[in-house]
């Protein structure tokens, strides 16, 4: 029983990383960009819900609106950045990710200053066959979930889907075949910020966020994606689903001070036996 | 190539021997001041905290400097802040503190509000004989170094600890548990609590971690509980402790948890509401709020918009503890006679009074916190405590 | 120029370098430059030996800092607990990184540039958290008190006193004009060149009979061994060390220290370490500002110039020799993804 009620709680943070991996790998896959600042986006969106909602916004009303911002603030990293860098110097991209988000935690602290915010909603429970939940929690799920049956089938019936997995298979042919590929990576780019900020968004409304808060979501995202294999989504989801129910076992049956080592020990073992993460190098 | 590399060369040694010139530190004009270095971190991950402090600082240093500033040998001199950001990085305390020793001259400093950076800064500060208060720094160790010119003005470890097994004996409870962060913070709970509880008569029935990202405790909670404690000591920050107190309602209700100072009050009472939060408590960094702490919330709240917590009030009696002992000492060059003023001091300031023993350790009286009837209050925790605690 | 040639003018320079830095104290009597330069100069040794893996070989390793920290609590345990000098401390904690290294190195060194990036960042981590955690060997979070300065040794005569600023000084820039003409003898010597040709072309060097494995662990090990010499003479300038000092937020910006300056360049580490070691302090004045600014550049540096300062410089300076056409290929500098790696 004791179990159940870990994976069920396991799923709500779950799939706050999972939509935080989603976004990276995504990134990652099509454009190879390991951008390191997704935790600015991340913090972006949760900020502005915050905002939002504490104006007076339907939660559901400010979380579109967040995507939308840093969708917007993802195209201008892509096109006024990244877009500059070498494709191949994905070491390169790489450090410009860890500048901008070192721009963008400091702008973040003068603009919003450095307090943590948080929105505090109901904390009603339910009681589903013996397992508490809370409704906020609940509905943290539901939308979690809804956002990535979207992007399923955003990627997999719209004409856009298929331009979008044909460049991430081959940019070249994709461009042959009249394929705009510059702007399939810019709006690719935007996609991922935002499900970002979908998630710090869903995270603000359980968690405290502050404008130094994005780089653990950041690095967990990073992890994530190698495991369940670059540019996979369903790699995503299983990675995000099983590093938060692997942290909260070790917390809950290890007493020990070492269980902060676990997930990183875990990564290096997966992947000294499966090298290419859990699902491989499949692209979409 | 080697060109490149000699040429390279030669300019950084130019440059670095220029920078002494364009950082150096200005001239007042003709008005007397005394500089006051002040280390905290500003930027990075627990700026947040440490802005609480240099603000609760800047105000006090305001106040003074409004109302003439301070009285040496009949002479007014006013203070001068020297504030110097530490990034959350100790290399970056190590520069500060540098700095403001060889550069700006300085042999006042208050900071910093993390343990590691203040160790550090003291490498530098107590060879040059620099005077360093710290207002939040909590580790024990600091206090042990044999250091002369540290002095903590903080709730700290050792006092907590008293402060628990001295509220736990009134309440009766002889078999606890606790729950403490995997950081910096709980391991030292961890290694000073136990002990001493075990020594006051009252069993640790077992002591369990959670993280910092943490937001399920069922688990943890359910293992508690399968230990029957009859109360248990709860070290968390804010975000955490609101999560757990949550979770303890529905899986333990009958059990108590106190924490350990780590969150506040009242930003537990707005989480949770006045119905959820009531009868929770805490222990608190300080006693009861009087005019005093009313009048400095009010200027607090109309210099920097938002309401100021315990951390703002250690920035702001930090400053006047320095300047109490400057005056006492009638000397702002001499940090051995401040020293010894500092020794022999009483202040009453926002947390509480004040005074200080040889080894630099503070003596303060333990205040605990806890929420009724939708407000929070605070009493020294040797008072008698309410009826509904007991 | 023929080779013993570069190399007699290598090593005169690395003198004259030498003799210029024992002659600052002479000029600059302020405690804060010298511990600026000071901090410089282990962070040069770091620098440089992380370019030994960056730039040579083309990974980019995040582990470096934790071979620092583990030179650094070895060193720092030797004296405290054991009373052993530093002079022989400093041997411990180059051979403990190396080997640490070795082992960090057998398992990172198997995968491609992003996941070997991200390996290192664990295994990195978990050797932090050993530190963080092991309270009763390192003292945790709290940190290790009372670590000594080196003993004063007497040489040719004259005492050095290293309890002074001029004396840690003048210690501190030995090691690391030193460690800076070994990583340059070894990136001139046959090994240099193999590691050379594996950035280049992995599997071309492969090919030409370069055994790939053997030199990557080998460079990894070097840069490791030489990240521990600079933690222990960390250890004992500071006086103190804490876990904090070599988390992922400091290992990051390790990373970027050869990269500011130019990886795959002699000089590169040095100017990118002098850079982001000397502005944060330049730009104290401008305070909130301060760490805005140090991204935005960070960004812009990429961007206009991803060989490093020092590559651009040299490019600029072909550019200006060859007059007009033929842009020079500069093969010092932007790190490609290897093929098949």
């Amino acid at each position: 029983m004791l179990f159940i009620q870990l994976v069920v709680d396991s799923l709500v943070l779950g799939s706050i990383y999972a939509l935080m991996a989603i976004g990276f790998t995504m990134i990652f896959g099509i454009l190879h960009i390991i951008n390191l600042a997704h935790g600015e986006l991340f913090v972006l969106g949760a900020f502005t819900a915050f905002f939002l909602v504490g104006a007076g916004v339907n939660f559901i009303l400010a979380l579109l609106i967040a995507m939308l911002v840093v969708a917007i603030l993802g195209l201008i990293m892509e096109r006024g950045v990244y877009r500059f860098i070498k494709k191949e110097a994905v070491l390169n991209t790489m450090l410009a990710s860890i500048g901008l988000s070192l721009f963008l935690q400091n702008v973040y602290i003068l603009i919003f200053g450095p307090q943590t915010q948080q929105i505090y909603g109901s904390t009603e429970t339910i009681n589903l066959l013996g397992i508490i939940i809370t409704w906020q929690r609940l509905i943290l799920v539901i939308i979690a979930v809804t956002v990535v049956i979207l992007l399923n089938l955003l990627v997999k019936r719209t004409w856009f889907g298929k331009a979008l997995r044909a460049t991430a298979l081959d940019p070249q042919v994709a461009q042959l075949m009249g394929i705009d590929t510059g702007r399939i990576r810019a709006v690719t780019f935007a996609l991922g910020s935002a499900l970002a900020a979908a998630a710090g968004a869903l995270l603000v409304s359980i968690i405290p966020v502050s404008a130094t808060s994005g780089f653990i979501p950041a690095t967990k995202a990073f992890i994530i994606t190698i495991f369940g294999g670059i540019g996979s989504i369903t790699g995503a989801i299983v990675g995000a689903l099983l590093l938060a129910l692997a942290e909260n076992l070790a917390a809950g049956y290890i007493a020990s001070s070492y269980t902060n080592m676990i997930a990183y020990a875990f990564l290096v073992l997966v992947l000294l036996i499966r090298p290419d993460g859990i699902f491989g190098r499949r692209s979409f | 190539m080697l060109r490149v590399f000699a040429l390279v060369s030669l300019v950084m040694l130019l440059i670095s021997g220029c920078g002494g010139q364009i950082t150096g530190s200005a001239d007042s004009q003709g008005e007397k001041v005394v500089k006051v270095g002040v280390l905290e971190p500003l930027t990075g991950a627990i700026a947040e905290t440490g802005n609480w402090v240099a603000n609760g600082v800047k105000l006090a240093i305001e106040n003074i400097n409004n109302s003439g500033g301070i009285t040496i040998n009949g002479e007014k001199y006013k203070i001068k802040p020297i504030i110097y950001d530490t990034a959350t990085k100790i290399n970056e305390a190590m520069n500060g503190i540098n700095k403001l020793v060889s550069q700006d001259k300085v042999k006042f400093v208050l900071g910093t509000m993390l343990t590691d950076q203040t160790a550090a800064i003291m490498q530098v500060a107590e060879p040059n004989k620099v005077l360093v208060i710290s207002s939040v720094s909590a580790g024990d160790k600091l206090t042990k170094q044999g250091w002369k010119y540290f002095f903590r003005a903080a709730p700290y470890n050792n006092m907590s600890i008293d402060t628990a097994i001295d509220v736990c004996t009134r309440m009766n409870k002889k078999k606890i548990a606790m729950l403490v962060s995997n950081d910096a913070w709980g391991k030292s709970y961890v290694s000073l609590f136990p002990p001493a509880m075990e020594k006051a008569g009252i069993e640790v029935v077992g002591i369990e971690y959670y993280e910092l990202h943490q937001a399920d405790y069922s688990t943890t909670l359910n293992k508690i509980k399968s230990l029957n404690p009859e109360l248990v000591i709860l070290g968390a920050r804010t975000d955490n402790a609101v999560a757990i107190f949550q979770q303890a309602m529905q899986i333990m209700p009958d059990i108590p948890l106190y924490e350990q100072g780590g969150a506040i009050p009242e930003k537990v009472l707005e989480a949770l509401g006045p119905e959820k939060a009531n009868h929770l408590f805490f222990a608190s960094r300080n006693g009861p709020e009087g005019e005093e702490v009313a009048k400095f919330k009010e200027q607090y709240k109309k210099k920097f918009g938002e309401e100021p917590f315990s951390f703002s009030y250690s920035g702001y009696d930090s400053v006047y503890i320095l300047a109490a002992a400057l005056e006492k000492a009638g000397t702002i060059e001499d940090t051995d006679k401040v020293r010894e003023a500092m020794l022999s001091l009483k202040y009453k300031g926002l947390i509480g009074d004040y005074s200080f023993q040889p080894n630099g350790e503070v003596n303060l009286r333990g205040a605990i916190a806890y929420i009724e009837d939708g407000k929070v209050i605070r009493q020294w925790a040797d008072q008698p405590l309410p009826e509904w605690l007991k | 120029m023929n080779r013993s040639a570069e190399l007699k003018r290598g090593l005169i320079l690395g003198l004259v370098t030498l003799v210029v830095l024992m002659m600052v104290p002479f000029m600059v009597a302020d405690e804060y430059l010298l511990t600026v330069l000071n901090m410089i100069g282990i962070y040069v040794i770091l620098a440089s030996s992380l370019n030994l893996i960056v730039g040579y070989t083309g990974q980019l390793s995040f582990a470096h800092i934790a071979f620092f920290g583990i030179g650094a609590y070895t060193s720092g345990l030797l004296g405290t607990k054991l009373g052993i000098s530093f002079w022989l401390g400093l041997p411990a904690a180059g051979a403990v990184a190396a080997i640490v290294g070795f082992v960090v190195g057998l398992i990172a060194l198997r995968f491609g540039s992003h996941i070997f990036v991200l390996v290192t960042l664990s295994l990195g981590e978990i050797i932090r958290l050993v530190f963080y955690n092991w309270v009763e060997l390192t003292g945790g979070p709290d940190g290790l008190f009372g670590i000594s300065r080196p003993e004063n040794i007497s040489l040719l005569g004259i005492t050095w006193d290293f309890s002074t600023p001029a004396g840690i000084y003048r210690l501190i820039m030995i090691f690391a004009v030193i460690s800076v003409i070994i990583i340059w003898l070894i990136v001139r010597s046959s090994v240099g060149r193999a590691l050379i040709a594996i950035r280049e072309n992995e599997t071309f060097a492969e090919f030409c009979g370069i055994n790939v494995w053997f030199y990557k662990n080998l460079s990894f090990t070097i840069g490791a061994l030489f990240a521990g010499i600079a933690g222990s003479v960390y250890a004992h300038f500071f006086g103190y060390i804490a876990p904090s000092s070599f988390n992922t937020m400091e290992a990051i910006y390790l990373v970027l220290m050869p990269f500011f300056g130019g990886i795959g360049t002699i000089a590169g580490p040095i100017i990118g370490t002098f850079l982001l070691i000397s502005l944060p302090e330049f730009l104290r004045v401008l305070a909130d500002y301060r760490m805005t600014i140090m991204g935005l550049l960070l960004v812009l540096i990429i961007l206009i110039m991803p060989q490093g300062i020092v590559g651009a410089i040299q490019s600029l300076y072909i550019r200006l020799k060859a007059g007009r056409s033929s842009r020079a290929e500069i093969s010092a500098g932007s790190i490609r993804v290897n093929r098949g790696g």
